[in-house]
């Protein structure tokens, strides 16, 4: 589920547009493609406002109510539109402006729909840990839901050197792959970089503010995937990255790669980093 | 045991191994999940007598765990991967060994809170809570002075539970506000917001009284469904305000969902609701060992059996009555949730506030993009009452929803555009929607 940027209900992400304003919406299905194909559908994404990949798979056509039962509309919408769609003593199956439609169709291959039942929410009686509330998470950093030609990028947004939170950053244009060189600005931690969308600019040179691009989780916060490598999210969440794991005992790294710990110490992690 | 005596026995905080949390990583996926949070009665006893009370607390149960069962307990809960436990009652406090309780359960590798409506919560008591290791406390105000007072049952209630978050912040002790929305505190939230705020709140839960417990028994306490629309625009103005303020809000699991403040409201949450969490990511425990999916569900559809006669590891994972939640799917939905746009997320939402309203959950009016949809219609729905509650912990009456036309003349001309009558229970049919009281067999 991502909220509209025009009206800011949720939709599903296999919406071409928002069943409660209209709007044109972009899909988010360029987190599961190929590297290549990252490339590929950021440019389509840049120069369209259309859904950056369409899918053949994509029940688009059959979710998309209000293409279907007549006009989106706003939820504030007059009399004229609502007088037909209800009738007395009965269960109108109309009544619901997109209703019953979409339900399990949400489940085609490739998209960051669902499968984000983990709720860290408070509980009904519970008091909020303290930490949890300082998180600021502008935008979901595993489903990038930030508006088109923008990237979801995790920042440090106290001022200090630990990723904290997120935001939506510009992409740059002619951005650099995952192992591509890159440059950040400001800091390694200001979420701004030149890594295409589903990477940030790691292994940054705090003299030179270059660093080397590193594919970022996708999939969900409690089932992240990678194209190559493992998901490890540091910094409580703030900071999910794919790298190869390694053994520092018995290291396979690449050449040009050594076994180091991961940044965070709280975590008892090797990957595999460039010398 | 005497208070003093119980902190003789604390082991020292820097010897515990560092907390998880609820947010911890290393979770089953699998059909038995991890949970992740669980919120324990320790006594049934208290000293306010709250008229919203869900478990009607006053006097301790008369089997609650002893001490050993409950650090027992405590060990279990942190070999079941539990990140993070919630102390209530009751009045947690009122249980002399509940710092052995929070002292076990860090120990065991958990993060403790505790909730609490503050009457004497004193000096001594916070100082034990702080040596205990208590991660943070909530405070139960609801509403300003007299609303709060009212609700609480005993005069200068509001009061003392300020001056018992002053006293815990001198402690160092983290403290956030939970806060029930109802008729009689929701004109009061923003002039709250402003108190707590003042008073060093980091946060604020609020949640929706719901119709269980003392609650039953208070039809006009409760918000209409129609009231959605109202609830959600005294919300937006104190979210914001909320932020300038720097006090995070947090919604509780029955306040939702889906409406254009849903991504605002759940910033910290992942941006919107994911269910009903109830024996899925939590577990609630009553004083007597009773294990639920939620501290809030009641009556026997939703106790899975009681640590006294099994582990929690196993009731856990194979008790029919925790699993529910983490099984179910949309054709549990009736009403309008059956046919709602978000109908595969939210699954009706709080089961713990639509169950105890109709009987069975899967059919929720209290929704704010279910009232706005019904606004949209130039319809509204009501809720009647049509049974009352029998008057014991987490029971429920019945009510019925009536939607009707917003317009005053055209209501009365034409009548309820339809009306949910309250089902049976799943006591009776456990599968499925049910069907309505009047249609049951005899």
């Amino acid at each position: 589920m991502l909220p509209c940027p025009s009206c800011t209900r949720h939709v599903l992400g296999t919406e071409t547009a928002c069943p409660f304003c209209a709007s044109p919406l972009h899909s988010t299905k360029v987190r599961r493609l190929p590297r290549a194909a990252i490339v590929i559908a950021v440019g389509s994404v840049l120069t369209a406002c259309g859904p950056a990949v369409p899918d053949a798979g994509d029940s688009i056509g059959s979710s998309s109510a209000a293409s279907t039962s007549g006009t989106p509309s706003p939820t504030t919408e007059g009399p004229d539109a609502t007088s037909t769609t209800s009738t007395p003593g009965t269960t109108d199956p109309t009544m619901a402006m997109t209703s019953g439609t979409t339900l399990g169709t949400d489940s085609t291959g490739g998209t960051t729909e669902v499968d984000d039942t983990l709720d860290t929410a408070c509980g009904f009686y519970g008091g909020c840990p303290v930490d949890e509330g300082d998180l600021s998470y502008e935008c979901d950093l595993f489903m990038d839901d930030c508006p088109v030609g923008e990237k979801c990028a995790p920042w440090a947004n106290d001022g200090g050197d630990i990723w904290n939170a997120s935001r939506c950053s510009p992409i740059a244009p002619d951005p650099g792959s995952p192992a591509d060189p890159c440059v950040v600005e400001g800091s390694g931690v200001s979420g701004i970089d030149t890594c295409v969308l589903g990477s940030m600019c790691f292994y940054v040179d705090p003299e030179t503010n270059e660093g080397t691009c590193v594919e970022m989780c996708g999939g969900s916060e409690d089932d992240p995937t990678c194209l190559e490598g493992t998901c490890i999210s540091q910094y409580d969440g703030g900071l999910p990255l794919c790298f190869e794991t390694c053994d520092p005992k018995a290291p396979t790294c690449a050449k040009g790669e050594s076994c180091q710990p991961v940044d965070d110490p709280a975590l008892d992690t090797h990957v595999c980093t460039p010398s | 045991m005497r208070l003093k005596d119980a902190r003789r026995r604390l082991r020292v905080l820097q010897d515990l191994p560092a907390p998880r949390d609820r947010r911890l990583r290393e979770v089953s996926r699998g059909p038995v999940p991890t949970p992740l949070y669980a919120v324990w009665e320790i006594t049934l006893a208290c000293d306010q007598r709250c008229v919203h009370c869900g478990s009607r607390a006053g006097k301790a149960r008369k089997d609650e765990l002893t001490t050993a069962e409950c650090l027992d307990l405590a060990r279990q809960l942190g070999e079941l991967g539990v990140g993070e436990v919630t102390l209530v009652g009751g009045e947690a406090y009122l249980r002399n060994d509940f710092v052995l309780i929070v002292n076990e359960l860090r120990a065991a590798g958990m993060s403790v809170t505790m909730t609490t409506g503050g009457l004497n919560l004193t000096s001594e008591r916070v100082e034990a809570l702080r040596d205990a290791g208590i991660r943070s406390v909530s405070i139960s105000i609801d509403g300003l002075e007299q609303a709060h007072d009212a609700l609480r049952g005993v005069s200068g209630s509001h009061r003392r539970a300020f001056e018992a978050l002053a006293r815990m912040r001198s402690a160092g002790i983290p403290v956030a506000v939970n806060t029930q929305i109802n008729r009689r505190t929701l004109p009061d939230l923003p002039r709250l917001l402003e108190a707590i705020a003042d008073a060093g709140a980091f946060g604020w839960q609020l949640q929706l009284t719901a119709p269980f417990g003392n609650a039953a028994d208070e039809p006009d306490l409760l918000l209409q469904p129609y009231m959605m629309l109202e609830v959600y625009e005294t919300l937006r103005g104190v979210l914001r305000r909320a932020r300038a303020l720097g006090v995070t809000m947090w919604p509780g699991n029955n306040l939702g969902y889906f409406g254009p403040l849903e991504a605002e409201l759940r910033v910290a949450q992942k941006r919107h609701y994911k269910g009903c969490a109830a024996g899925r990511l939590q577990v609630g425990i009553e004083a007597h060992g009773a294990i639920k999916g939620c501290p809030s569900l009641g009556s026997a559809q939703n106790t899975g059996g009681n640590v006294r006669d099994h582990s929690l590891a196993d009731l856990w994972a194979r008790s029919s009555e925790l699993a529910y939640v983490r099984e179910r799917g949309t054709e549990v939905l009736w009403g309008y949730c059956a046919q709602c746009y978000y109908a595969d997320t939210c699954r009706g939402g709080c089961t713990a506030t639509a169950e105890p309203l109709l009987g069975r959950p899967g059919n929720n009016p209290f929704c704010h993009h279910r009232a706005l949809e019904m606004d949209r219609m130039q319809q509204r729905e009501r809720i009647e009452q049509v049974a009352a509650a029998p008057g014991v912990p987490f029971d429920h009456g019945l009510y019925r929803i009536v939607r009707e036309w917003t317009d005053p003349k055209r209501r009365e001309r034409e009548g309820p555009v339809s009306i949910d009558e309250p089902r049976v229970s799943r006591t009776v049919q456990p599968d499925g929607p049910g069907v309505p009281v009047d249609d049951s067999p005899a």
